[in-house]
């Protein structure tokens, strides 16, 4: 009776259940035919793209503890009363003020969250679960990162630079991605450029720069003197753990598994440890827990797991 | 060492569900904070333009909205829908507006007399197609009848959540919507009389 009408409300559907049949399928009609999408030409989509580009600054560009950003400013344009507005913006200016001369130099994205920090040049950077980002003060566009972390930066003429455990890279505004996590087993600095220009360089070497195009990634392993051979990878997989997604292409369990553990704040054991040398292709969506994408490995991988007290423990299948 | 056979595994690409972008939202993802505004944006701020005189007001409060969303994010305790918290918000943000600002809000509570003819003007362009028909007789129910249809045809709200939001009893949202779709047939059935005799 009602199956050519399709988005109708359960609560309407209830309502016109009591009425005569005819009534009921003539107001059934006009539900259809109003239509799902208001008719108006309200908003504007360039005033709702401005709306936007503020409220990104505010969620993207702050740190997210830090409770007085300066785009609250735009706020007061809500209070239409001169001397309230005056005197905010005094207290406001000097809040603002207190926060940017107390604000730390060192931030880290605690283990299962991730976090965007502003820099004092205007670049972005949002750090995965874990990582660290540090500066000296006053800052002269020149950071350590441990771990991983997407970087858009500033073009203003002067190079920033990214120092890690192993490596350096110098850029000049630019959007580009480094991992750079020392516990790794082979740990290995991997810096993959989206957009722009950027040049990569092993810490104990920098005479041994190369520069890199965009849709490139280098790798530095380890202690080694050379920045290794260019290699192509999926931008998106690369960029993936951004959106909460986990992409590896061929990648160590052990790697993985240390990733997991950093992004759902608890620990994975491996028995042996051995097998953390064996490598695998994953994908996982955005997933929201750490054992639905334990389940899905070991059953690739032909192993088991079981859970305890703080995490989860993954062995040889018992059954082998 | 090249590896010769990898095993894969992959988890399809899906819309993220509502629940589970609140969920990212309350932990502090900027990414779940950014979808959830692409998805309600364009309902809200024409939700909130309802309410103002002018539509910098609506943008005003479309974006005041998405601040507070995003600095309380971790208290909020949305425990219904996020789509229905979103409309209270404006709700609230826009009568406060009202209030500070000490103006009158003009909504009448009873439809005013009207003739149920079309006599529209001839050069009207804006009302040419059956679309400026519907928005125009949706703008002659009395405001918050209307609001209660909106909120259920073009938000999809459940009734429950309009009466939270709009503070009324269920009832009265039932009631709402069925004699807003009943005013809205007897305008479209003389609609298409109309066109009929064209």
């Amino acid at each position: 009776m009602n199956q050519t009408y399709d988005h109708i409300s359960p609560d309407l559907d209830g309502l016109l259940a009591g009425m005569p049949t005819e009534e009921a399928e003539g107001l059934r009609a006009v539900w259809d035919q109003i239509g799902s999408d208001e008719p108006t030409d309200f908003p504007d989509r360039e005033r709702i793209a401005r709306v936007w580009r503020d409220l990104e600054a505010f969620s993207h560009g702050t740190i997210s503890h830090e409770p007085r950003p300066a785009v609250r400013l735009r706020r007061l344009r809500l209070v239409r009363r001169p001397v309230s507005m005056a005197l905010t913006a005094v207290v406001l200016a000097g809040a603002v003020a207190v926060a940017l001369w107390i604000r730390p130099a060192e931030w880290t994205a605690p283990l299962g969250e991730r976090l965007a920090v502003a820099l004092p040049d205007g670049s972005k950077v949002e750090l995965n679960s874990g990582a660290s980002l540090h500066y000296a003060r006053p800052f002269r566009r020149s950071v350590h990162l441990v771990g991983e972390a997407y970087f858009d930066v500033n073009h203003n003429g002067k190079p920033f630079l990214v120092h890690t455990f192993n490596a350096e890279v110098q850029v000049l505004g630019t959007h580009f991605n480094v991992r750079a996590w020392p516990t790794d087993d082979a740990p290995t600095t991997v810096v993959t450029l989206a957009s722009g220009k950027v040049s990569v360089a092993p810490a104990k070497h920098l005479d041994r720069a190369v520069i890199m195009t965009p849709g490139e990634t280098r790798q530095v392993v380890n202690q080694a003197a050379e920045v290794a051979a260019a290699e192509t990878n999926q931008l998106d997989d690369v960029l993936a753990w951004r959106h909460g997604d986990l992409i590896f292409k061929n990648q160590m369990l052990s790697v993985i598994l240390k990733d997991l553990e950093r992004r759902f704040a608890l620990r994975i054991n491996l028995q042996p440890a051995g097998l953390g040398s064996r490598r695998i292709n994953l994908a996982f969506r955005n997933p929201l827990s750490a054992e639905s994408v334990i389940k899905d490995l070991c059953v690739a991988m032909g192993l088991a797991y079981s859970r305890n007290s703080d995490g989860y423990e993954i062995h040889s299948s018992s059954g082998q | 060492m090249v590896v010769e056979t990898v095993p894969t595994v992959c988890v399809p690409a899906t819309e993220p569900t509502l629940a589970a972008l609140t969920a990212r939202l309350e932990a502090g993802d900027p990414v779940a904070f950014e979808e959830i505004f692409r998805r309600f944006h364009e309902p809200l701020v024409r939700y909130a333009r309802r309410f103002t005189s002018d539509d910098a007001t609506a943008y005003d409060i479309l974006q005041d909205v998405f601040m507070r969303l995003w600095e309380k994010r971790a208290s909020l305790g949305i425990h219904t829908s996020i789509q229905g918290m979103l409309c209270t918000m404006v709700r609230n943000r826009a009568f406060n507006l009202h209030r500070d600002s000490r103006r009158v809000v003009d909504m009448p509570e009873e439809m005013s007399e009207r003739s149920t003819t079309d006599a529209l003007p001839d050069g009207d362009l804006e009302f040419r197609d059956l679309n400026g028909y519907i928005k125009r007789w949706i703008d002659e129910l009395p405001p918050r009848r209307a609001e209660a249809f909106v909120l259920s045809r073009y938000h999809g709200l459940k009734h429950t959540d309009i009466a939270s939001i709009m503070q009324v009893s269920k009832r009265t949202v039932d009631t709402h919507i069925l004699l807003a779709l009943q005013y809205l047939r007897k305008r479209l059935d003389a609609w298409q009389d109309g066109r009929g005799l064209l």
